[in-house]
């Protein structure tokens, strides 16, 4: 018997394990009655092996909504587990090796930006070629039929031709790799903020964005290679600060220190920053990119190194794309989006245009507002209604269909004809019904890449564009744009909002220039502007944001406005909806924990409220069988476990003394070497386990199903203590909602043990506590304090009725200062022992957090539901 | 009524077929001239008589007769101006500093003329090569005293506003112009001015002109696209393309709205089609509810509230209220 509840909460492993489930090898405890739920065919084969397991009389079924958790999302390990194979390697290493490691660090960041702004190229090559392939063949043919007549039948040929190429980027997202559909940034947000999710890192996930973009951008879908692109830069980070790779089973054994959660979060926070540098040219604003989204737990050193990552990363980039457009070494092309120069008088702007602005800005918010909370009903029912595969393939087909129809719509009975002359460059002049000698201007925003268009709108001279033409394009893209972002293809969103932006922007730089007939007015000012309004009110990023278009824009006396516009959007936006990002984090069900905590939350809801109550703990010394039978237990999802003391007697309200916190997936190696204790009295262990052991096994931790343990090995013990981390945060049941929220944005935590007061507390400890806060000891006097630096912490929060007693005591402690602490961190019970001798009463995850969420209504408890 | 058009200026005499290669001009040698050597052939059209009053004697492209005379360049002459205006300051040998000056006014005001002559339409490469050559020439020597001894460098302003008309229109360097193909000798080339006669209205025009003027523009097309075309060329097929498709009226495209509209329809509808059968007939994905017990949910269905204002307790309250109703559901 087996459960998927742990399969799929064991989000690190794959659909592959069936052999272990087929053949159990572990008896697990028999609960409930099984309740065969078969809301996904595809998905049968697995799903009536649940059993729901929680109440067996009510198996409660909803229909999705976007108040859910889902179980599939973990968190990840930002805190360093010291144990003492921690403390031990550290010894060996010693400061010397750390400096390797330091440099070997900056190494990665090199190779980071270099293979990003690599991909990056690769991916804007391509599209290249094809899109110019495409548009000629079209042209071609277009011109033919307007000659002989049958357009109609050119229209299908079009029509065809998009949903085949879309097809081919659809059917692999839906079916390879569906992580890989939409721009990626969410998920990279989520990874950022500290939220597993499986297979965002992947390189097969890599494989299928830079492929699924292609074929998108290519197919003609109203999308932008930019958002996938900050995608692709954090995979690669991701897998090249490993040092092998897991899908290819290659192991190139170097960077073995990084093989942990820590580090590889820093990488790719370093990634997606050389990403967004390479899609707009902007390192400074991939910087901001991931410090905007990731600065809940923010190194300052790793600022710098992931500025460098930014720096050579657009360097390479200009580099590469230099020599492919033959100017060798010219450095002309910073980014993947150009927004060209604004360098003409005109494009200056004056002091009585700001309100103006501030007016755009609003309009953005308004227009970015509608465009998420259309794109928020059709994510919801595209999640209900249209969750197989098959289905995703088809609706990504017709949406690439009807955009060429509408395109062909708006090329056909458009009457706006511009000549054909030196001065503006078209690219693929489509004549159709206009004189020889001219070419039909619609055709130019829709028989082009995206890209080329916003550029053509900011640049193109006063005059090239009729409004009617603009307003129409605005109307029609503004539904194709809605109608496409959350298909199952790789697409970005910054694009399409640019463009839309820019065509709105232009339309009311044009009606202004012909109501004031004034040269300030110029239309390509008011499409940066619009273009600035409408992607803030979409995506609401405020810093990285203005700084990715200033940058852009290669124009710093533009910050002002655009500063502005970005504000005024987000602040009216956020009047109506959320950004489009957080709309789509919150329909995955993904734990994501916002920059505030809710603001009511001092007052009325402590640690008890928010905790899980029945923790499941170990004892240092536990039985083999135990932990199996607890690990495949299907109503333990837990992922870390509290190592106490002997549970004494306690009853339901406690379970033990603190001694130190255990993951499963530390447990999973120690019973895959069969680190048992009898086993090394035989000299059977040949070795000692070490840190080494627990690297190899990351990220992909098999599922305590696949590893086989004997009836008499069930027998025998093991010892957790050198595994555990002996020093958890953990918090007294008292604290506030807030408290815990900010312990867990600062610290990046997993878990967080509630504990009660009703124990004392070990003196060494109090006076630890006491001295690290009030007054922290000077480096020379304590030697080991470095060892420990989150002690503070951790005692920050421990306060208890004992508190005021250190208050008491604080004076005299004072006097004591100066010789006292030598003599505590000295004590070797203090760096191998628990401090805390408080007992467990319950543990926080970052879902429990996650389920307070600020709304309208007030708190409001989220329901955590399996994906 | 004649319509005076200047219908076609290029015109290959595709012999290039046997082009020899080692002597083609590389900015031409890369456009595909073969293929369809005598279609590209475009005889006069209407007419085949040439315009007696033909200023380029297309046989002799090295002498074109100056079709924008000017004032010739008097040679020098000395007289034109007293000699005793020299400058002093001129260096080495002021006479000849400022026979280079005079030289070069007189050059560039014979330029300025041609060009303004050749204004509409555009004529200026071909027309005012040779005074461009003139103009061009390399004098050296005065820079000193002649670009360097004033703030306002007239002789600097003008020359380069000249190079740069020069340049902006395309006649220099890779780009294709008909001067390019003249000195080409590996391309026999002429330009021919063929007066279209339209005596029996514009249909007669367009059918009878039509292949040629498909030929021209299917060429132009090609050569456009793999190299930069002078503005003579450019602007020649500008209004060829104008006259055609406006004067003549001769491009008339094909409307067909009504199958447009018909398939643009079935295709718009397919979405909405799908929409619909997918939400009948899919089974909506329903997400399995697991409820947490939880110790607070116990702890505050007996002890009703720890806070202490009035609303948050009412807040936690209606919290414990619930938690303890799904309790009992549970």
């Amino acid at each position: 018997m087996s459960n998927v509840l742990k399969k799929i909460s064991w989000s690190s492993r794959d659909h592959n394990a069936h052999a272990g489930e087929r053949s159990p090898l572990l008896p697990a405890r028999p609960q409930g009655s099984p309740e065969a739920v078969e809301d996904d065919p595809e998905v049968t084969s697995q799903d009536d092996k649940i059993q729901n397991v929680h109440p067996p009389s009510s198996p409660k079924e909803i229909p999705h909504t976007e108040n859910l958790l889902s179980l599939k999302y973990e968190s990840l390990d930002y805190d360093n587990c010291e144990n003492q194979l921690f403390l031990e390697e550290e010894r060996k290493i010693g400061p010397r090796g750390f400096r390797v490691v330091e440099i070997s660090r900056w190494f990665i960041c090199l190779l980071i930006g270099i293979l990003t702004a690599l991909i990056a190229c690769i991916i804007d090559i391509i599209i290249e070629k094809f899109a110019d392939l495409k548009y000629l063949v079209l042209k071609d043919k277009i011109d033919a039929f307007t000659l002989n007549g049958g357009l109609s039948v050119s229209l299908v040929i079009w029509a065809t031709m998009n949903a085949g190429i879309v097809m081919l980027g659809s059917i692999l997202v839906a079916f390879v790799e569906p992580v890989a559909a939409g721009s990626g940034v969410p998920q990279i947000k989520c990874y950022l903020n500290g939220v597993k999710i499986p297979h965002v890192v992947r390189l097969k996930t890599l494989l299928v964005k830079v492929l699924g973009v292609i074929f998108s951008v290519s197919g003609g879908l109203a999308v932008g290679k930019e958002g996938p692109m900050i995608h692709s830069g954090a995979v690669i980070a991701a897998g090249v600060s490993q040092g092998r790779s897991t899908t290819l089973k290659r192991d190139f054994k170097i960077f073995e220190h990084f093989r942990r959660d820590t580090e590889k979060r820093d990488f790719v926070a370093a990634g997606a920053a050389a990403g967004v540098s390479a899609a707009f040219g902007a390192p400074v604003g991939g910087v901001l990119f991931s410090l905007e989204e990731g600065a809940s737990f923010w190194n300052q050193y790793l600022t710098w190194r992931i500025f460098f990552a930014s720096v050579i990363s657009t360097f390479t980039l200009n580099f590469v794309l230099s020599g492919y457009h033959s100017q060798f070494g010219q450095l002309a092309n910073p980014g993947l989006i150009n927004f060209g120069r604004f360098e003409d008088k005109n494009e200056a702007y004056t002091w009585f245009e700001i309100p103006l602005f501030l007016i755009i800005g609003a309009i953005g918010g308004i227009s970015g507002a509608l465009f998420n909370s259309i794109n928020y009903w059709l994510t919801m029912f595209r999640i209900r209604y249209i969750h197989r595969p098959l289905l995703q393939v088809l609706e990504a087909m017709l949406v690439a269909v009807v955009t060429a129809t509408i395109s062909f719509l708006m090329i056909y009975f458009s009457d706006d004809c511009q000549p054909l002359g030196e001065d503006n460059v078209v690219e693929y002049p489509l004549q159709l019904f206009c004189k020889d000698g001219e070419y039909n201007s619609m055709a130019t925003t829709f028989f082009n890449t995206p890209e080329k268009s916003v550029r053509s709108l900011f640049h193109d001279p006063p005059g090239s564009y009729n409004p009617t033409t603009v307003g129409l394009f605005c109307l029609s893209y503004f539904l194709l744009a809605c109608w496409t972002y959350g298909l199952s293809v790789s697409s970005g969103i910054f694009i399409p909002s640019l463009l839309l932006g820019a065509a709105w922007g232009r339309l009311i730089g044009i009606l202004l220039s012909n109501i004031s007939n004034a040269n300030w007015a110029d239309p390509g000012k008011y499409a940066l502007i619009g273009a600035a309004a409408q992607l803030g009110g979409v995506v609401r990023m405020t810093l990285s944001l203005t700084v990715i278009i200033m940058e852009a824009t290669g124009n710093v006396s533009y910050g002002l406005p655009i500063m502005l516009v970005l504000m005024t959007a987000k602040w009216v936006g956020d009047f109506f909806i959320e950004g489009l990002y957080d709309i789509h984090i919150k329909l995955q069900s993904v734990p994501f924990l916002d920059w505030e905590p809710p603001a009511t939350s001092h007052s009325h809801i402590a640690s008890s409220d928010v905790m899980s109550h029945p923790v499941v703990c170990f004892q240092r010394i536990e039985k083999v069988g135990h932990v199996v039978d607890l690990l495949s237990d299907a109503t333990c999802n837990h992922n870390g476990f509290p190592v106490v003391d002997e549970q004494d007697g306690g009853g339901s309200d406690h379970f033990g003394k603190l001694r130190g916190i255990i993951l499963r997936s530390q447990i999973i190696v120690l019973l895959k070497h069969k680190a048992f204790i009898e086993r090394g009295k035989y000299g059977m262990l040949g070795y000692r386990l070490t840190l080494k052991d627990f690297r190899d096994a990351y990220p992909r931790f098999p599922p305590i199903q696949s590893i086989h343990v004997s009836q008499e090995e069930r027998e025998c013990t093991m010892d957790l203590t050198p595994f555990m981390n002996p020093a958890p945060y953990s918090i007294p049941q008292d604290a506030s909602l807030n408290r815990i929220f900010r312990l867990f944005r600062a610290l990046g935590l997993r878990h967080l043990v509630v504990c009660n007061s009703e124990n004392h507390v070990g003196l060494p400890a109090c006076h630890c506590c006491f001295l690290s806060l009030a007054l922290p000891p000077p480096a020379g006097l304590c030697r080991n304090a470095s060892r420990f630096p989150h002690k503070d912490h951790r005692c920050c929060f421990s306060h208890s009725p004992f508190w005021t007693f250190f208050d008491l005591c604080s004076l005299c402690s004072l006097t004591a200062y100066t010789f006292l602490p030598s003599l505590i961190y000295d004590l070797p019970l203090f760096s191998a022992l628990p401090v805390l001798f408080f007992q467990v009463v319950g543990l926080v995850t970052r879902k429990d957090l996650a389920r307070y969420r600020w709304s309208e209504h007030g708190l409001e408890e989220l329901l955590l539901a399996q994906a | 009524m004649y319509h005076s058009v200047v219908f076609a200026l290029l015109y290959f005499s595709l012999t290039s077929a046997q082009v020899d290669s080692e002597s083609t001009v590389n900015a031409v040698s890369h456009v595909q001239l073969s293929p369809e050597p005598k279609s590209l052939y475009v005889r006069s059209c209407q007419m085949d008589q040439m315009d007696p009053m033909d200023p380029m004697d297309p046989m002799d492209p090295m002498d074109p007769m100056d079709p924008f005379p000017c004032p010739r360049p008097s040679s020098l002459d000395p007289n034109g101006r007293s000699m005793d205006v020299v400058d002093e300051t001129l260096e080495h040998d002021p006479r000849r500093c400022h026979e280079l000056l005079i030289n070069f006014s007189q050059s560039s005001s014979n330029l300025v003329c041609c060009a303004g002559g050749a204004a509409r339409p555009v004529r200026l490469c071909e027309g005012c090569y040779k005074y461009y050559r003139v103009f061009s020439t390399n004098n050296t020597g005065c820079e000193m005293s002649i670009l360097q001894s004033d703030q306002l460098q007239v002789v600097f302003h003008i020359a380069s506003f000249l190079q740069d008309l020069w340049f902006r229109a395309k006649c220099q360097g890779t780009a294709l112009c008909l001067f390019n193909l003249y000195f080409n000798p590996s391309l026999k080339t002429r330009s021919v001015k063929v007066n279209l006669f339209s005596h029996g209205g514009n249909s007669t025009v367009c059918t009878n002109c039509s292949d040629q003027y498909g030929n021209l523009s299917n060429l132009y097309t090609r050569l456009e696209k793999n190299l930069s075309l002078c503005m003579d060329l450019q602007d020649a097929m500008n209004i060829t393309r104008r006259e055609w498709s406006k004067t003549f009226g001769c491009t008339v495209p094909i409307r067909d709205t009504i199958p447009v509209i018909l398939v643009s329809l079935f295709l718009c509808f397919l979405p909405a089609i799908f929409y619909l059968s997918s939400f009948l007939h899919t089974k909506q994905k329903t997400r399995r509810l697991i409820m947490r017990e939880s110790y607070s949910r116990v702890s505050t269905c007996l002890v009703m509230s720890r806070a202490s204002n009035a609303m948050s307790r009412h807040i936690v309250h209606a919290v414990s209220l619930e938690a303890c109703w799904r309790l009992s559901c549970m």
